[in-house]
């Protein structure tokens, strides 16, 4: 036997010889947070004999201990939905606050995971794990104090952060590919209105790799300080407290039996073993799309789709990372990609998501803790009648509203060979809400659409003209360039309107597209764009999009931001592609950037905060391209 | 990371912290991801003025408005403007980070096993200062009240059975109040003994609580120690850690293997 451990970062596996357990239960859940409390309570549910090990001193992670106590998204139904009545008949004691107060729900929690009959381990830490064959054993803890060698069946990993995944030194991957980043995380800060009402808000706070501990430490401290700034102490509302528990939104993600990837999720793929089904937009809380993946840019940005949302199925084989037996991650980190991640880690989909493996963990007790063995058809007919399964409704891809869910508009992709489709995509083309026809092109690609594309830019008036270019871009045709450097040359700061929020500039869409399909004769235009003297143009100055987020803030310059940051990377990926440019465009890119400059420009915020580290990215990832 | 400081202290209590402030060879691991929980973590009311003898500190709360100049500190603005102060000094904090052994150490000192978000590590330092609270007799589990009514503490002691009190918070409307429990309660079995008193004593509903405290609150016993949780005034707290010496701290006692 092995017992696995991690110092400093490094996987270290030690023999372990045989093992005392104390003590032996079928599951054990490390982390009762927002899905590993319903993981547990439904494992225990199943007749299993379960210990809960949590490093906090309560239940209920994210929702409870880090103040998320709204619902965004996310599917409704199972066991969560019992805690929250029960939180709402409680408003004789706590203020009415959000979907629950937070308070309410970790003492109603409590009591469920109690009442279930699951032993807990509170204010306790996992050291170590025992494996042998490939098949988990054991846990090496730190409960009361006291070091403790625990058996187990199955193991469950529910710290969100897959800090049990790493000790045994299953792959991982973190963040984006172009980059490495993840998600911004915030520090939420609670408070009370004037009115005497309880409100919460979300500080976005940068980057931060929760791995690295000195970093997280750091960016605890600087995230929390910005709660003292004057404007945020002095503006009428009573500040109560920050949140004890960072809002990390995204952390690693592993290899595991399965993988759902964001491809999966925007062409609907079905999986054999759907374990359940998220649903969500592909969220996404930073402004740096220039510096995202292709694919991701083609969605949110190009295609102006943040905020449709989709039925996203959680494979089985996502849970269990792969060739491992007696193993499951429960949480938001599972064997998906960093894109697939931003969309699967709402509230309601965590809640549902622990249930579903607390139902799976204990059926795998039949199997010798084998997770991919069990009976797939038993187990979704368990998760059917629990109402842990699927969304009520026919949901797939539309715009929904979260605030109101009869606000639902479903998508249809178009298709220039029906009959009439040539028609239909012209017509939202010539809207200021091309988004669906934009990716229905992209879909169909520059075979099919290509030539019917460039009709429209024939014949088209201006927004036909733009969009069908954008369109055309966005299949990857060349003929889309004379438009797109009309785009760029003319800067007009027009934003789509597709979305109720975060709709996209055409034409910074316009200079991402060039970045990937021109060359030289695109450059100069580009390089005038990284100049200081570009800041005086009035497009930079005059506010002209009132949607929340987008625009231009004290803090914040987005327009310009979007701009700069596109014309930065697209010279990079022009550069990767010209080798004769390459010299010229990297020395142009050093002198616009190396002093960091240009980031007085986009905000006045200091460097420890998210505005100032979106824009240093930019330098970032050109220095990691370019060398 | 270094691999040797002078001085770990365990717990990033206002002691703790104005050690590491005088001292920054040292490594503060703090288990949550609060400063000083004694009082953010407990909602530990701070009554009367608070020492105003002139340091880093009280010139960065002065700054940060959550004290004033006769000495009011805002019990819970206080959490805010402990950040603020800890980013302006660069406090060697390590959060979330929690201790996990303590062996002598064969060149002298301590050998200090702490796990962290990126696992285990195992520190070396000259002394050991902790901080961390101790058990006492009494200790109360606080709750924020904005509607409180006016019997308020006559009611809740008929309810609990230790008894309770109000105290004022740190804006006017605002009531910290403290609910006393046995040595032996856990922080689950409070929160629930809480909803059940809290009941009992406005049974046709009335005042709500706005939050219930992270953590228990230590009451000090008189005189204080070294042990974090045992100042009242964490402006005293913070002026006494400054002024330890790293040759003056008790010896750690670390025989037993489980020492933490």
């Amino acid at each position: 036997m092995t017992l696995h451990e991690l110092r400093e970062n490094m996987h270290s596996p030690h023999p372990a010889g045989e093992s005392a357990f104390v003590r032996s239960y079928d599951i054990i859940v490390v982390g009762l947070g927002t899905a590993g409390a319903f993981c547990a309570i439904a494992a225990a549910g199943e007749g299993a004999h379960v210990l809960g090990i949590e490093r906090n001193k309560c239940a209920g992670g994210m929702c409870t201990l880090g103040s998320v106590n709204n619902y965004y998204y996310g599917v409704q139904g199972g066991l969560y939905e019992e805690t929250d009545r029960i939180c709402r008949k409680m408003t004789d004691v706590f203020p009415r606050f959000g979907a629950f107060h937070p308070d309410a729900k970790k003492v109603v929690l409590e009591s469920q995971i109690s009442e279930a009959g699951v032993d807990t381990c509170y204010d306790s830490c996992i050291l170590g794990i025992y494996e042998e064959n490939g098949a988990v054993k054991g846990v090496r803890a730190l409960c009361g104090g006291k070091t403790q060698d625990i058996g187990c069946t199955l193991l469950v990993d529910g710290t969100s952060d897959g800090h049990l995944i790493r000790m045994l030194g299953v792959p991982t991957s973190l963040g984006r590919k172009t980059d490495g980043k993840t998600q911004p995380f915030t520090s939420v800060r609670v408070f009370l209105r004037e009115d005497g009402s309880l409100g919460r808000t979300n500080f976005d706070s940068g980057y931060v790799n929760q791995y690295q501990d000195e970093e997280l430490s750091q960016a605890i401290i600087d995230a929390h300080s910005h709660h003292a700034a004057a404007e945020v102490l002095k503006n009428g509302e009573r500040f109560l407290y920050a949140a004890p528990m960072i809002g990390i939104r995204e952390g690693l993600n592993f290899q595991g039996e399965e993988r759902l990837t964001l491809e999966d999720i925007l062409e609907q793929r079905e999986f054999l073993s759907v374990l359940c089904y998220a649903y969500s937009d592909i969220d996404k809380h930073g402004v740096d799309l220039a510096l995202d993946e292709p694919l991701y840019q083609d969605w949110l940005m190009l295609s102006n789709l943040c905020t449709v949302t989709a039925r996203i199925p959680i494979a089985l084989g996502c849970t269990v990372p792969k060739g491992y037996a007696g193993l499951m991650s429960t949480g938001r980190c599972l064997s998906m990609d960093s894109y697939a991640a931003s969309a699967v880690r709402m509230n309601r989909d965590m809640h549902r998501l622990g249930q579903a493996c607390g139902i799976t963990a204990a059926m795998a007790l039949k199997t010798g803790g084998r997770v991919m063995d069990i009976d797939g058809k038993r187990l979704r007919q368990k998760l059917i009648e629990q109402n842990c399964f699927d969304l009520p409704s026919n949901r797939r891809i539309g715009f929904d509203n979260s605030r109101n869910p009869n606000d639902y508009t479903p998508v249809e992709w178009m298709d220039i060979e029906k009959p009439g489709g040539t028609e239909a995509i012209r017509a939202v083309l010539s809207t200021d809400c091309p988004g669906v026809a934009l990716w229905s092109c992209r879909r169909l690609g520059k075979e099919k659409a290509g030539d019917a594309l460039c009709k429209m830019i024939e014949e088209g008036d201006e927004m036909l003209r733009a969009n069908a270019a954008v369109a055309l871009g966005l299949t990857g045709d060349l003929r889309s360039l004379p438009v797109l450097r009309e785009l760029v040359r003319n800067r007009s700061a027009f934003f789509y309107k597709d979305c109720q929020r975060c709709n996209q500039l055409r034409s910074a869409i316009a200079i991402c597209l060039c970045g990937r399909l021109d060359g030289e004769e695109i450059v100069p235009e580009l390089l005038q764009m990284l100049k200081p003297e570009e800041f005086e143009r009035p497009l930079y100055h005059e506010w002209t999009e009132p949607s929340r987020k987008f625009g231009i803030r004290r803090d914040f310059n987005q327009v310009y931001y979007q701009h700069f940051s596109n014309a930065a990377i697209a010279l990079t990926a022009i550069a990767c592609r010209e080798p004769a440019l390459f010299l010229p465009i990297r020395s142009s890119l050093e002198e616009a950037l190396q002093d960091l400059q240009y980031i007085r420009r986009i905000t006045p915020n200091g460097a420890d905060t998210s505005e100032y580290k979106a824009c240093a990215n930019i330098w970032k990832l050109v220095q990691l391209r370019l060398g | 990371m270094d691999n040797s400081f002078e001085t770990i202290v365990l717990g990033a209590s206002m002691v703790g912290l104005g050690y590491a402030c005088a001292h920054p060879q040292s490594l503060v691991l703090e288990p949550g991801e609060l400063l000083a929980p004694e009082f953010t973590a407990a909602f530990r009311p701070i009554t009367g003025p608070v020492c105003m003898q002139d340091s880093p500190l009280i010139q960065s709360l002065l700054g940060a408005g959550v004290l004033s100049d006769d000495g009011a500190l805002d019990p819970l603005a206080f959490s805010a403007g402990l950040f603020r102060f800890a980013r302006e000094q660069r406090l060697p904090v390590l959060m979330p980070a929690r201790p996990v052994s303590v062996r002598p150490a064969p060149q002298g000192g301590y050998l200090v096993e702490f796990l962290t978000s990126s696992g285990l590590r195992r520190k070396h330092a000259w002394y050991l200062l902790d901080t961390r609270p101790k058990e006492v007799c009494r200790k109360s589990l606080n709750l924020l009240c904005h509607d409180a009514v006016p019997d308020m503490a006559e009611r809740l002691c008929g309810a609990f059975p230790l008894g309770a009190e109000s105290l004022p918070g740190g804006v006017e409307g605002e009531s910290i109040l403290r609910i006393f429990f046995s040595p032996e309660d856990s922080l689950r079995a409070a929160r629930q003994s809480i909803i059940r008193g809290w009941r009992q004593a406005f049974p046709g509903g009335g005042p709500h609580i706005t939050a219930i405290a992270f953590d228990f609150d230590y009451i000090p016993e008189p005189g204080g120690s070294l042990q974090g949780a045992a100042f009242s005034d964490p402006a005293d707290a913070f002026l006494c850690g400054s002024r330890l010496l790293p040759a003056s701290l008790p010896d750690f006692a670390c025989e037993k293997e489980d020492a933490l």
